[in-house]
């Protein structure tokens, strides 16, 4: 295989452009576009997911803020990377809106299990945003990638509400 | 009171007693006209008589009673589409019947899809009569048509039946409708590649994947099966050979559906 084929992906994957079947990325692109043409037919209440200009592997997605949650009202954007060998490999998907949540560190890293070791080729981004905002709702204070924020969750219900409200007000909207 | 009449009832019925069945469940009903079951029950016999219009009407009056009552939802729904007038209302009953049977357990689930595709069947016959009288009219047209071009005399017509610009669009639409590409319907695609299967392969779960994506699954992700999640080895996929020939023939039936983008 040609070194150049491996690298990442190059502008020939915009949507309808040439491809190329023998590419390693070729099925990669192919079920990306799909997912964007079943996003575009049946889109998801209260979020959106599209690519970021013409690399059809980088997209964002939005997701607002659950109204069961106290995070409604807010608008918070995630970053998603496709791998090469998606769907293969979990997509890497960060929030950029800066959220109080157990499972959303500082620099927006998003703790997960399906997008990690319990992935499946099988789900789509349309699964993992709402997996993420059903996290939004639910956290998980067992499993938390900021452990003081799960020990107030745990402790003290309203300051860990009025935190996040506060944050919510202040990053995303 | 109603109980004991219905226990009679349902006694009679099973011997074949329609006659006494259904004077035991009116006496029910009599005394206790709320009872939906009782409606039901005695809609059961005008059924085996093929009474229609009478299993029509109890079965209305239990679905006044418990709306969500699927034997009357079966029952109004046969009978309508037996009497052959309103098979719309009835599908729709039917319809309703098999969907409330998702969150229930009946023992009659089958007798519902049968008479379900009985009725759409009946349903299609009818209008066969009448498309098919449409079509040999719209072929004769053709016919006149084309001798008539050549000639020079315009056709006969017949005030009776459609107009030629009439048929005319009729068929370019149907045509239209044939040679359009619509949707791959999901059950040919692949839960993976998300496009429609050459080589379809089917879970011990029943959940059917392309073959050489699934064993590249098994062997890059790990070895369960990408939407249940339940354990999966390579030598437990079993050949799908009829989705496969269904998606040969739909292919060829509709060649945009290979690598299609919609």
């Amino acid at each position: 295989m040609p070194q150049a084929l491996v690298e990442k992906p190059t502008p020939a994957y915009r949507a309808g452009g040439p491809v190329f079947h023998a590419h390693p990325e070729f099925m990669a692109a192919k079920r990306i576009n799909k997912e964007l043409q079943d996003l575009g037919k049946d889109p998801p209440s209260n979020c959106s997911a599209g690519p970021v200009g013409d690399d059809l592997f980088h997209w964002q997605a939005t997701i607002m803020g659950p109204p069961d949650s106290p995070f409604q009202g807010g608008v918070f954007f995630l970053n998603i990377h496709f791998p090469t060998d998606y769907p293969f490999k979990p997509p890497k998907v960060s929030f950029t809106t800066r959220i109080y949540h157990p499972n959303v560190n500082s620099s927006g890293s998003i703790c997960l299990d399906i997008l990690n070791s319990q992935w499946s080729p099988a789900l789509t981004i349309s699964k993992v945003v709402l997996s993420i905002c059903s996290l939004l709702t639910d956290p998980n204070p067992d499993d938390p990638l900021v452990p003081e924020i799960a020990r107030i969750y745990k402790a003290d219900r309203k300051k860990y509400e009025d935190t996040a409200k506060e944050w919510t007000r202040k990053y995303a909207t | 009171m109603g109980e004991a009449l219905k226990k009679l009832g349902n006694e009679c019925f099973a011997k074949g007693k329609l006659d006494a069945a259904i004077e035991a469940y009116s006496q029910a009903i009599c005394l206790e006209p709320q009872v939906a079951v009782y409606h039901t029950n005695r809609a059961m016999c005008h059924m085996k008589r093929a009474n229609w219009p009478a299993v029509a009407a109890d079965a209305r009056s239990a679905l006044r009673l418990e709306p969500a009552s699927i034997k009357a939802h079966y029952l109004l729904g046969l009978a309508l589409t037996a009497m052959e007038e309103e098979f719309d209302d009835g599908l729709s009953h039917l319809r309703r019947a098999l969907d409330l049977c998702k969150e229930a357990t009946v023992s009659y689930k089958e007798d519902i899809i049968r008479a379900l595709l009985g009725a759409r069947k009946r349903r299609w016959e009818l209008g066969r009569d009448r498309s098919e009288g449409s079509l040999r009219a719209a072929e004769e047209l053709a016919q006149q048509l084309c001798e008539a071009s050549a000639t020079g005399k315009s056709p006969s017509t017949d005030p009776s039946l459609p107009s030629a610009e009439e048929m005319l669009v009729e068929a370019v639409a149907e045509l239209k409708r044939k040679r359009t590409p619509t949707r791959v319907p999901d059950y040919f695609c692949c839960q993976i590649t998300m496009e429609i299967m050459l080589d379809p392969v089917t879970t011990p779960c029943g959940i059917t994947y392309e073959r050489n994506i699934l064993v590249d699954h098994l062997r890059k992700v790990g070895k369960f099966d990408p939407v249940t999640r339940k354990p999966l080895d390579v030598h437990q996929l079993s050949p799908n050979l009829a989705l496969k020939e269904a998606i040969s023939d739909f292919l060829e039936a509709n060649p945009w559906a290979y690598e299609c983008n919609m």
